[in-house]
């Protein structure tokens, strides 16, 4: 049903509000991508939007210099994402805990200063302008386009998570050594979903670069990463359905909040610790302990209380 | 014995988040009526709305959010201007400010905010070259003409986008003025240290461009740096090994002043002189982030307290101190110059609709803070729309001084 009424929507909606939606789109996207790393597989990486801007600028490149169309140069920048992703997941995946996020950050640190400093092919910050998409001004199209890569990708994500390869990777996160004494191939699988995500990521950064007309290195700045996370943490770290209700929160707020500048990141961060501290299964997991709750009242009153038992 | 075992939900509610979700429905629901008490109030009638116009800056990192607080001061000073001596059409102006953090897509957004929920009739403020490429798109899309502040990347005008307008100075004006200078001053070892920006970049492509036309004379030595660093010292080592007999800082904010004061640190100057690319000695901190280290110091600037302003900029000026205690800066003089245009355009044109602020603009000539001939000529190439600003090349020559202190060096 909600997806018919996403089918529908762009015809009630004005220009801004649909520009607000494919952008969403975007980071619906890397949000799940992200979460199936870190969330389903535990492995905690701060380079993911690096992936997304290295599809936009490869396709970007690719549109400028050689007249490759966008179509295809959004699938190969989503394949270089990939390849890019899975050296880097050979090289960093068998680090632990912060040790993985912090050679994760320093690829992504490099990969932005290297974007900047190779200015002369890449226009560093002047910015590179990238052909549009499509010849039409109208965002509708562009909605449609970028709804159907997220439910493609969001689609693929879920049989994955329901699959035996999720099985792996949640066996991963709570125990790898336990995961590998019952024959599971953690490098394998780790590899493959990093690898995976990666070319979700491409493909999303891909189709931004070529619906926003100007790939620029702000895309590739570590703030990106961090609203990535507000956006999976405030939905509901390790649920499938929290980064998908997360990244339309935080990305309308984002716009909402944006005439209060840098106090908006305050804020967010005021609720990402009160989401953590209270509500650690974020939106998701307030909303199942609501239900729960709510449904235990109405059904056996007497079960709230506490029940002293006599035992022999 | 009797022995008792309790039994207690384990997915009962605890009392703080109970609190908290109490909390979160009370400021909901608040939020929800005050939203619709805003968002649905009855319009006023057309004729006593007031004509908006939209200032998109940098207001937030990673932008240039120190500029962006003058852009919006000068806006606002100029709508108060006018709406002080009768407002246009008999209807007042309204500043309605976004940010564009110094991002593309949040530049985007705002544009479409402001054209389509806002209902503005030109947008100006931009700031900073890579958002203006991006929202001057979306200004031609819609057909609202954009008049850029300070972003002064070539390829702004080169595009030759029929609603983009640019009041401004561009990297290849500032190029072809320091050329005029060096040669004047007979300077023949020049070294530049460049930020990886759009603003450094571009002085970077001109400056090597033009050297064989301009001055054929001189060698050039150019270093680009990260954006923000906090250590130039090899760079500048470097080039205190070359030999030079200037240096130009084509930096910005505080990486700007951190070239000043290593450059001192490491012996360069005062011996090798120091030209600034633009007017960041005169920013709010300069003296005090360097000291002594900045006397001598040469920029380059658009005004000084002792030219002949217009009217309008010298009434701006007035005003703008009475109101925040300083005289204002190029970015909010610049930007109030371009309110004063718009609604210069808007009583040629007899009204505020932007196909027709457009056509007033294409062919009107206007008054701006420091000229009464501003035109914008559908020229080919980089000048097109392009109304080149004049420049100055000031001194400072001790530490506290101020704009009003300033030597006028070279007017070009």
């Amino acid at each position: 049903m909600l997806i018919g009424v996403l089918l529908i929507l762009p015809l009630f909606l004005g220009s801004y509000e649909l520009h607000i939606l494919i952008i969403t789109f975007y980071y619906i996207i890397v949000a799940c991508g992200w979460n199936l790393i870190a969330g389903y597989s535990g492995q905690f990486s701060l380079a993911h939007h690096t992936f997304a801007a290295l599809g936009g600028y490869t396709s970007a490149l690719l549109a400028v210099n050689f007249g490759i169309p966008p179509l295809l140069g959004i699938f190969i920048g989503g394949l270089t994402a990939m390849t890019t992703s899975y050296v880097i997941g050979r090289l960093c995946l068998k680090l632990r805990a912060i040790y993985l996020a912090i050679a994760t950050w320093a690829f992504s640190g490099c990969f932005e200063l290297f974007i900047r400093m190779q200015y002369e092919w890449t226009r560093g910050d002047l910015g590179l302008p990238t052909p549009p998409l499509l010849v039409s001004a109208s965002k509708i199209p562009y909605y449609y386009i970028g709804f159907s890569i997220m439910l493609v990708s969001v689609l693929i994500m879920y049989k994955i998570v329901n699959s035996k390869v999720g099985l792996y990777i949640r066996a991963i996160r709570d125990d790898e050594e336990a995961a590998m004494a019952m024959a599971v191939d953690t490098v394998k699988w780790k590899t493959f979903t990093f690898s995976l995500v990666g070319f979700f990521a491409g493909i999303a950064g891909a189709f931004r670069a070529h619906y926003i007309g100007l790939m620029s290195p702000v895309t590739a700045r570590f703030d990106e990463m961090i609203i990535i996370i507000l956006m999976v943490i405030l939905g509901g770290y390790g649920t499938f359905l929290g980064p998908i209700i997360g990244a339309p929160l935080v990305r309308v707020l984002l716009e909402y909040l944006r005439v209060y500048g840098e106090i908006r990141m305050i804020l967010f961060a005021a609720l990402v610790i009160i989401i953590s501290r209270f509500f650690r299964g974020g939106l998701v997991g307030l909303f199942n302990l609501l239900t729960k709750s709510f449904g235990s009242l109405r059904s056996k009153p007497e079960s709230k209380k506490v029940v002293l038992k006599q035992m022999d | 014995m009797i022995k008792m075992r309790i039994k207690i939900r384990e997915d009962a509610i605890t009392k703080i988040q109970a609190i908290a979700i109490v909390v979160v429905i009370i400021v909901a629901v608040i939020g929800g009526v005050l939203g619709y008490f805003y968002l649905y109030q009855k319009p006023p009638e057309e004729e006593a709305q007031p004509i908006k116009i939209g200032v998109l800056c940098p207001l937030s990192p990673p932008g240039a959010y120190g500029v962006g607080q003058f852009i919006k001061r000068g806006a606002y000073i100029a709508a108060k201007y006018i709406n002080e001596h009768g407002g246009v059409l008999n209807r007042t102006i309204e500043i309605v400010v976004e940010d564009d953090a110094g991002t593309p897509e949040v530049g985007v957004s705002a544009a479409e905010k402001l054209i389509t929920k806002d209902g503005v009739v030109a947008i100006t403020g931009q700031y900073h070259s890579s958002v203006c490429l991006a929202v001057q798109d979306v200004c031609e899309q819609y057909h609202v003409p954009l008049l850029v502040t300070q972003a002064s990347s070539v390829k702004i005008t080169e595009k030759g986008l029929n609603y983009t307008f640019r009041p401004h100075v561009m990297d290849p004006d500032r190029v072809k003025f320091w050329y005029k200078w060096i040669n004047e001053r007979g300077f023949t070892r020049v070294a530049m240290i460049a930020e990886d920006t759009d603003y450094g970049l571009g002085l970077k492509q001109y400056c090597e461009l033009w050297k064989d036309e301009l001055a054929p004379d001189i060698e050039l030595k150019i270093i680009i740096v990260p954006m923000a660093s906090v250590d130039v010292t090899p760079q500048l080592l470097e080039i205190k090994d070359w030999n030079p007999d200037l240096l130009i800082d084509a930096c910005t904010g505080a990486t700007a002043r951190l070239v000043v004061t290593q450059a001192y640190d490491i012996g360069l100057t005062p011996d090798v002189p120091i030209l600034g690319a633009h007017d960041f000695p005169l920013e709010p901190g300069f003296w005090d982030s360097v000291g002594e280290k900045g006397e001598g110091i040469y920029f380059i600037g658009y005004y000084h307290p002792e030219m002949n302003l217009t009217d309008f900029g010298e009434e701006i000026r007035k005003m703008y101190f009475e109101e925040y205690g300083e005289a204002p800066i190029y970015a909010a003089l610049n930007t109030a110059g371009n309110i004063w245009i718009i609604k210069q355009a808007i009583e040629q044109a007899g009204s505020a609709d932007p196909e027709a602020i457009y056509q007033a603009l294409r062919t009107g000539t206007f008054v701006t803070w420091n000229t009464e001939n501003v035109k914008f000529p559908e020229e080919e190439g980089i000048y097109w729309h392009h109304f080149r600003m004049p420049m100055i090349i000031f001194q400072l020559t001790e530490v506290g001084q101020t704009l009003d202190d300033a030597k006028i060096i070279f007017t070009g």
